[in-house]
């Protein structure tokens, strides 16, 4: 799939833009702060309806501007389609696809969706376990909408269950009772996917690591909290076994909530063991492994989006790492003006020159 | 404040209305036959004052016991278990249920701080007891609280007498298996029926 077309309005510091982007490979050369993540950021709104950097659409209307229009004319399946996001401070947020409005963000991602690498990908493997629960969460809500009922259902079960801990009344035993099943099932079910889908990041995990940056023994295990359980009824009686302990913390200190993700080289963490270099690549490469577990999924390629990510690889790995990159029909790639991006574009390569919210295109590489 | 605006506040606050389609509610009422918002108005003051619980089941009804209760054709030994009076019009409009009807009156909820006591839990063990039914078929909603009411109503009725069945989950009809969740499938596995 691919983006053909894209005109933005009052979005961050692009007051007006209007261009075709009919290419495989499109490059943003620029220095920092002067639009390039926000060009991507605009791409992935199309794909999603939503940013990878904010949780508040407002955030995306430009300074001094009440309302900002994002429209693109995406490719996919050999269809085509113009997606419209609309966001107003009061009106709040507006998505159509060939002008008709849609209510569902889901009917957007099936058609095209885009997979982002970005700075703060860094934070899967030194950041704290939720940032890995959320990778493996959103990736198996992304391609399987069904997921998302079932981790919905598992928190609302767990927020049952620990009011009725901390309301700590003796009353309360048969309605914890009660519960717990209904966790230990909705929990089980989370468990048994992140477990599939962990198996396949791994082997994909394994495999980039050893031939992008020579790590032989780079893996990721999955470290489920009910350790023990082998099913939803050994899930509801370790559950049950752990109240006591429960009931003294007034919280649930065991279920998929406080799954991990352990990233290791060799016997170690990869977070105390790797160097800035091998953590980035690292982070690059989940998103390689999401990217691949896509196309494997829906039989159809993303776009890529790369934010600035190539800046702390060496050479080397630099290239190693372009030539692993996930199939794809289209990929954007953002780089300062000092990079050299010339020897990674090919003949086809859209060379954009990004300077204070403007995108010039440019054919010889030197004027950028 | 208008009577018109009293009547547009007052429709907003309604389920699922908003304002908007609460002015177009009042319009239209203001433009209505005046008979027809006449018969409407007394209706409406009558509802609480008419309809009360059944003495037995709990549905809504205008006699000391409803319909249903007193029906001698109906079947007394099973009883269907809902959340919610208007369940019963569900289940009646499949034709497949011929037994009597017991409502909760609402489902377990700790954040709701609804809890046993708050449910129709005891005036079902009575019956059970007192009525020699047989089976208590659970009908209470897939959803987390409503699992968790019909595990409980599983444990309480345990000691009696009673057979205690839920109704099944599964495929819904007229669905591929290929776009089912696992949860549902998983379910539909555990419930399934034999086709001799």
């Amino acid at each position: 799939m691919a983006l053909l077309a894209l005109r933005l309005t009052d979005f961050r510091n692009i007051a007006s833009l209007r261009i075709e982007v009919d290419g495989r490979d499109v490059f943003l050369i620029g220095d920092n702060g002067q639009g390039k993540t926000n060009f991507l950021e605009a791409v992935y709104l199309l794909c999603y309806g939503a940013s990878f950097r904010t949780r508040n659409d407002r955030d995306l209307i430009a300074n001094g501007s009440s309302e900002a229009a994002v429209w693109g004319r995406l490719a996919a399946g050999g269809e085509e389609r113009g997606v419209g996001v609309g966001l107003g401070r009061s009106a709040g947020k507006r998505i159509a696809i060939d002008g008709k409005r849609i209510r569902d963000r889901a009917a957007l991602i099936e058609f095209a969706p885009a997979i982002a690498f970005t700075h703060e990908d860094l934070r899967f493997i030194d950041g704290d376990p939720e940032r890995r629960r959320s990778l493996f969460d959103h990736t198996l809500s992304l391609f399987n909408p069904s997921f998302i009922g079932v981790l919905r259902r598992y928190r609302r079960a767990l927020r049952a269950r620990n009011a009725l801990l901390r309301a700590g009344d003796d009353r309360n035993a048969g309605m914890v009772d009660v519960y717990e099943p209904v966790l230990a099932a909705a929990g089980w079910e989370i468990r048994t996917r992140r477990s599939d889908l962990c198996a396949e990041f791994a082997a994909v995990f394994a495999d980039l690591c050893d031939r992008i940056g020579g790590l032989s023994d780079a893996n990721i295990e999955y470290r489920p909290s009910w350790r023990e359980a082998a099913s939803a009824d050994d899930a509801a009686a370790e559950l049950r076994g752990r109240r006591e302990r429960d009931l003294a913390a007034g919280t649930t200190t065991s279920g998929p909530h406080r799954d991990d993700f352990r990233i290791t080289l060799g016997q170690a963490r990869f977070s105390a063991q790797g160097s800035t270099g091998q953590k980035r690549l690292a982070s690059l490469v989940l998103r390689v492994a999401q990217a691949e577990f896509f196309e494997r999924t829906t039989g159809r390629r993303p776009i890529l989006l790369l934010d600035d990510v190539l800046l702390e690889l060496d050479a080397g790995k630099r290239e190693q790492f372009l030539r692993h990159l996930p199939s794809y029909d289209q990929a954007f790639f953002t780089f300062l003006p000092d990079e050299p991006y010339q020897r990674y574009g090919g003949a086809g390569t859209i060379n954009l020159a990004v300077s204070g919210g403007a995108f010039t295109p440019c054919t010889a590489p030197a004027t950028c | 404040m208008t009577s018109l605006d009293r009547v547009i506040t007052a429709l907003a606050k309604l389920p699922g209305l908003g304002r908007k389609s609460a002015a177009r509610l009042a319009y239209y009422l203001l433009r209505a036959d005046l008979s027809y918002v006449r018969a409407l108005a007394a209706d409406l003051a009558a509802l609480r004052e008419c309809i009360r619980p059944c003495a037995i089941c709990g549905a809504y009804t205008e006699a000391e016991r409803c319909d249903i209760c007193v029906d001698p054709s109906r079947d007394p030994d099973r009883v269907c278990v809902v959340e919610q009076p208007q369940d019963i019009a569900t289940i009646e409009a499949t034709g497949e249920f011929r037994g009597r009807y017991h409502v909760l009156m609402g489902v377990l909820s700790p954040l709701e701080g609804i809890g046993p006591e708050d449910l129709r839990i005891d005036r079902l063990l009575r019956r059970v007891r007192e009525e020699g039914i047989r089976e208590v078929i659970v009908a209470t909603n897939a959803t987390v609280e409503g699992e968790a009411t019909a595990l409980l109503l599983a444990k309480q009725l345990k000691d009696l007498e009673v057979a205690v069945s839920q109704l099944a989950h599964g495929l819904p009809v007229g669905s591929d298996l290929e776009y089912s969740d696992r949860l549902t499938v998983s379910r539909a596995l555990r419930g399934r029926v034999r086709l001799d």
